[in-house]
């Protein structure tokens, strides 16, 4: 009965773990809503620049909005926000994970309004994250928290 | 007692087979889905590119100005389609790179080739530059080509796809194999050089505005502090944070706090950017009062003469721009821009580097129509209210010398601003003004 019961435990155990393994909440993919470019692009900044100083979040928003501008990448912000590989947290759908912060918001509205701390930068990175080798031979204009940014 | 217990597991083990076996199933689905679309995506790159090639050849070899007109117009619409398509794909970012460089500024080109073959037939040199083009789309069509056939593209996984770097190098893996040759050829494609917001010329950009010797740290320093007092009308300490590097190098400050920010140019000692991140959450003066701090504030700085425009409230802070006034002209490229907070009046954020990049002496000559003769050319659904003789910046650097029109739709309050040329009168842009209780925001 004993052994009985052990079996009957380790396979609900399994199971469990299983379950937990394939099981992805269906949800986090779904925008709930969409107010426009401000919204997706302070998803992106608060995701992309958690715990970064708040100049180094309208920094990533600066990057995102000179793509736009730049001929190396896609020409709206939301194919920008989506190209394939270019952003972890859009990958991961961390995005749409939680709510992004007032201080995101501010920033994303900074870097709309103009402000670009990046000078122009297309490319930032977190050095103490694994990162493609070829990234270092872009241009380094300055470090802001733990980003770098390049042209 | 042992039976029971084997049908138990055995129940189990099915559900666990047939739950295991559903995610199968759906996994599969999904990623049929996902590599279908981009699947998609290849095939509509490899048919745009093969359009724009075609069209280019037709655009060279016309001998009537409106058909090259209308093919290099295509051209530019299939490039930019292309670009789309190809930025779509999942490949590692720096395969695109050059490609999408290429395919904009072939987008880019074509369009301001277009708009000049409508007046002036095209000359030697741009017939060459298309020859160049028609060749490099043409082989660029036949790499895709052979992409398909050998990667079998509507085969490849996401699995195919989405590694990063691959796992043995002596493996062929044709989709990727055969962008990143695409890429290394393209690196070989001269550049292109043409007044467009894609070419070339607008990475090279220097800046006009920056006048002075260097400046030590310390003197920046000194700079940052008297100016960040200046903003928030306490006594300050900033402390020297970092270099920035490149066109606008600059001494970077930092507040104990962290919350303040200034960066001082080592040319000529100018404010570049100065921020402030500090919340604002109530109002408490008026905008008038805020707009009298933010002249106060940028006047004690050594720029010319500056004129306000274009008050923005957002969030209790106001935001302004300065721009130059030269004999009379308003300068828009020469933009400064200062945000000042509405509970306390504090100056939050200085941005001046439209300024630096833009400014300089332009010694615009008179205009060679009158207001009342620009005012005239005005559509007859408008009603001319102000007229200003303003230069403004246009998409590829450049700029026009024109009269500002702000003017009424009839029958309407919709307000639209008309910029008309000074010199030649022809009709630069339109900007339609939308209504906002938060100031002026055109589009």
């Amino acid at each position: 009965m004993r052994r009985l019961l052990k079996i009957v435990l380790a396979v609900l155990a399994l199971s469990l773990s299983a379950f937990l393994f394939f099981w992805q909440p269906s949800s986090y993919a779904s925008p709930q809503r969409y107010s426009g470019n401000i919204d997706l692009l302070a998803r992106v900044i608060a995701a992309e620049s958690e715990g970064e100083p708040f100049e180094g979040q309208v920094a990533v928003g600066s990057v995102l909005l000179n793509r736009v501008q730049s001929p190396l990448f896609p020409n709206s912000i939301a194919s920008v926000i989506y190209q394939p590989k270019a952003f972890e947290s859009v990958s991961n759908g961390l995005i749409w994970r939680r709510t992004p912060s007032n201080a995101a918001y501010t920033a994303a509205r900074a870097a709309i309004n103009g402000w670009d701390p990046t000078y122009g930068c297309i490319f930032f990175w977190n050095p103490s994250k694994k990162v493609s080798a070829w990234i270092w031979s872009r241009k380094i204009i300055r470090w802001i928290g733990n980003h770098v940014f390049a042209r | 007692m042992n039976r029971v217990g084997y049908i138990i597991v055995g129940i189990l083990l099915l559900a666990v087979a047939f739950f295991a076996y559903q995610q199968y199933s759906a996994r599969r689905i999904a990623e049929i889905g996902l590599s279908n679309q981009y699947t998609k995506s290849f095939y509509e790159l490899s048919a745009s590119l093969n359009s724009a090639s075609i069209n280019l050849g037709k655009a060279l070899v016309s001998s009537s100005s409106s058909q090259t007109a209308q093919s290099l117009a295509q051209v530019t619409r299939d490039s930019f389609s292309a670009q789309a398509y190809l930025t779509s794909m999942p490949l590692p970012l720096n395969m695109l790179l050059r490609t999408s460089k290429f395919l904009n500024q072939l987008g880019d080109y074509a369009l301001s080739l277009a708009r000049a073959s409508a007046a002036t037939p095209l000359t030697d040199n741009e017939k060459t530059t298309l020859r160049e083009l028609f060749d490099n789309s043409k082989s660029l069509a036949k790499q895709l080509e052979d992409i398909q056939m050998k990667a079998e593209v509507g085969r490849l996984t996401w699995n195919d796809l989405s590694t990063e770097s691959k796992q043995d190098p002596a493996k062929p893996e044709p989709f990727k194999d055969g962008f990143q040759l695409i890429s290394d050829e393209m690196d070989r494609v001269p550049s292109l050089t043409y007044d467009g917001p894609f070419s070339d010329h607008m990475e090279n950009l220097t800046p006009k505005g920056l006048v002075g010797a260097d400046i030590s740290r310390d003197e920046a320093e000194r700079k940052a502090e008297q100016v960040v007092s200046q903003a928030t009308k306490t006594k300050v300490d900033m402390h020297f944070a970092e270099e920035v590097k490149g066109k606008l190098a600059a001494y970077s400050f930092a507040s104990k706090s962290g919350t303040m920010r200034i960066d001082i140019s080592k040319k000529g000692g100018s404010v570049l950017q100065l921020f402030n991140s500090r919340n604002v959450v109530s109002t408490k003066i008026s905008v008038a009062e805020a707009e009298k701090k933010a002249a106060e504030f940028i006047k004690a700085q050594n720029w010319p003469q500056l004129e306000t425009t274009y008050p923005l409230v957002e969030d209790h802070t106001l935001l302004l721009s300065f721009v130059p006034l030269e004999n009379g002209v308003l300068i828009y490229p020469d933009q400064i821009k200062v945000e000042v907070a509405l509970d306390n009046g504090e100056i939050l954020a200085q941005d001046s580097l439209s300024y630096i990049m833009n400014h300089y002496t332009r010694n615009l000559p008179p205009p060679s129509i009158s207001a009342s003769e620009a005012e005239a050319k005005l559509s007859k659904e408008l009603k001319a209210i102000k007229t200003n003789l303003v230069v403004i910046p246009k998409t590829d650097a450049t700029e026009a010398y024109c009269y500002e029109i702000e003017a009424q739709l009839k029958d309407s309050t919709e307000n639209f601003l008309v910029y008309i040329d000074a010199l030649t009168g022809t009709e630069v842009n339109i900007l339609y003004i939308i209504p906002s209780g938060k100031g002026t925001v055109v589009m």
